[in-house]
């Protein structure tokens, strides 16, 4: 159980998705202007990592080793991946058309994000059993919600704020990554 | 457009990285040295041309409705190849560029490029292109290395991926007392990029705000 | 020699699926009250995001 409680703290605060590893650089500069958006992808990124992640999971142990065609793995993962988010789409665009208008706009962007292809090969790299890799998918993702949020709270302030013309828009708010990427340095020794 | 124009605005015009905010990923996480900065530069364009290519190869017989898993198989079995000839013929750069290497797949400028450009023209010019955009790619990562490289260790060094020997070490031992370690980090990747995006708006802007001035004159 | 077969029978079937998926998907109509959800993104420059103008094609239809 401690373990897995500092798998999570690891993935969350210390190996942030974000601010040390970078994954998911796009959607943090374009969808981080607004709080409702901003939420809306982390929950959107949260549910296709989750689902994606144990897909690939069980296809690479039942599937890919037992047929000895490791070397596949990139690109099974990738069409997994993008089979997932279509999928997905369609189903909450015909069951539930509420959970659309909040969710559906973000999830085509999900397809290209490195976090999820990421995670399913980390789940893959560290071996992790089924627990640890449930547990892993739901924090990284998880982690990159609370930044996004965090990011998107400053940003709207940001705008307020009296820019020099050059630092306008991403550059002043990649700076703010910058700092709060020092701040999150802090908890470097806490696992 | 003519061919030489499309070539050059993928380094400052059109430049992927700072102008258009594409493959941010790899970007900031790669360009703590000019060899990472490099090998993957030089990966990127070596996948963003074949991939450019065969998508214009098949524009014609692609099924509109499906274009995207089309060039998303197309990409990532390149990659795949790209991945495992570096495996087996770099192996220390293959070690330090690790995951990122095949999460090109999913890096937003080449399937970008795929939809925006090589669907609509010819080989030779998607070839071009690919080349130009990769160049400007290339060219931001060893921007963003060169100053990160020297701020955390007061020297350049470049060697030889294939054998590891050292072809260039350029170092400022006088300065060595005041390097500064958190360069190396992520704190001042995000700094180093904000600098020159800021940088680039700039440039960007200048010309425009010339003609501006004719015009009012 | 076997599992090379296997190989690309595999990625066969997984880009089928995907291919599938993503034409059923775009045949699927937008629940009430969504149509003009795409116009409320404000765009930010990831070409490949089925919200960017460059992927209006398929709707144009």
């Amino acid at each position: 159980m401690a373990e897995l409680f500092s798998l999570a703290i690891t993935a969350i605060l210390i190996n942030n998705i974000i601010l040390t590893k970078f994954f998911g650089m796009c959607p943090f500069l374009g969808v981080s202007k607004k709080t409702s958006s901003a939420v809306g992808m982390g929950v959107a990124v949260i549910f296709v990592i989750m689902g994606a992640s144990i897909i690939t999971y069980f296809l690479y142990h039942l599937v890919l080793v037992p047929l000895e065609i490791t070397y596949m793995q990139l690109i099974t993962f990738i069409l997994v991946i993008a089979s997932f988010v279509q999928f997905t789409e369609m189903f909450i665009k015909k069951f539930s058309p509420a959970l659309y208008k909040s969710l559906g706009i973000y999830l085509p962007l999900i397809t290209t994000n490195c976090a999820v292809l990421y995670v399913a090969q980390d789940n893959i790299t560290q071996s992790y059993n089924f627990i640890e890799m449930l547990v892993n998918s739901f924090s990284v993702p998880f982690g990159f919600l609370m930044i996004l949020y965090i990011f998107s709270c400053i940003r709207e302030r940001l705008d307020l704020a009296t820019t020099p013309n050059a630092w306008k828009g991403n550059p002043i708010a990649l700076v703010t990554a910058a700092l709060m990427a020092l701040a999150f340095s802090g908890f470097a020794g806490l696992v | 457009m003519n061919r030489k124009e499309n070539f050059v605005a993928g380094f400052v015009k059109e430049n992927p990285v700072f102008g258009l905010y594409l493959g941010l990923c790899s970007a900031l996480a790669i360009s703590t040295t000019l060899d990472n900065a490099i090998g993957m530069g030089l990966c990127v364009t070596l996948i963003l041309t074949a991939s450019n290519m065969i998508i214009s190869a098949i524009r014609k017989i692609t099924p509109d409705e499906i274009r995207i898993p089309v060039y998303i198989v197309v990409i990532a079995s390149l990659v795949s190849v790209v991945e495992m000839l570096m495996a087996a013929f770099m192996q220390e750069l293959y070690a330090n560029l690790g995951v990122f290497i095949s999460l090109i797949v999913v890096n937003c400028i080449i399937l970008g490029r795929a939809e925006a450009f090589a669907s609509k023209n010819g080989i030779l010019d998607s070839a071009l292109d690919g080349i130009g955009m990769g160049l400007g790619y290339t060219f931001s990562l060893l921007l963003i290395a060169f100053v990160r490289e020297f701020l955390a260790t007061a020297s350049w060094t470049i060697t030889n991926p294939f054998n590891n020997q050292v072809i260039l070490h350029l170092g400022l031992e006088f300065l060595e007392p005041f390097k500064i370690s958190m360069f190396s980090t992520s704190t001042g990747s995000f700094l180093t990029f904000a600098c020159f995006a800021a940088l680039f708006t700039v440039l960007r802007n200048k010309p425009a705000k010339k003609e501006e001035k004719k015009e009012a004159k | 020699m076997n599992n090379l077969i296997y190989a690309v029978l595999f990625a066969l079937i997984m880009g089928g699926l995907y291919a599938a998926l993503y034409y059923l998907n775009h045949k699927t109509p937008v629940p009430e009250g969504c149509e003009n959800l795409k116009e409320e993104c404000s765009g930010c420059s990831i070409s490949s995001c089925a919200n960017h103008p460059s992927q209006s094609k398929i709707e144009g239809e």
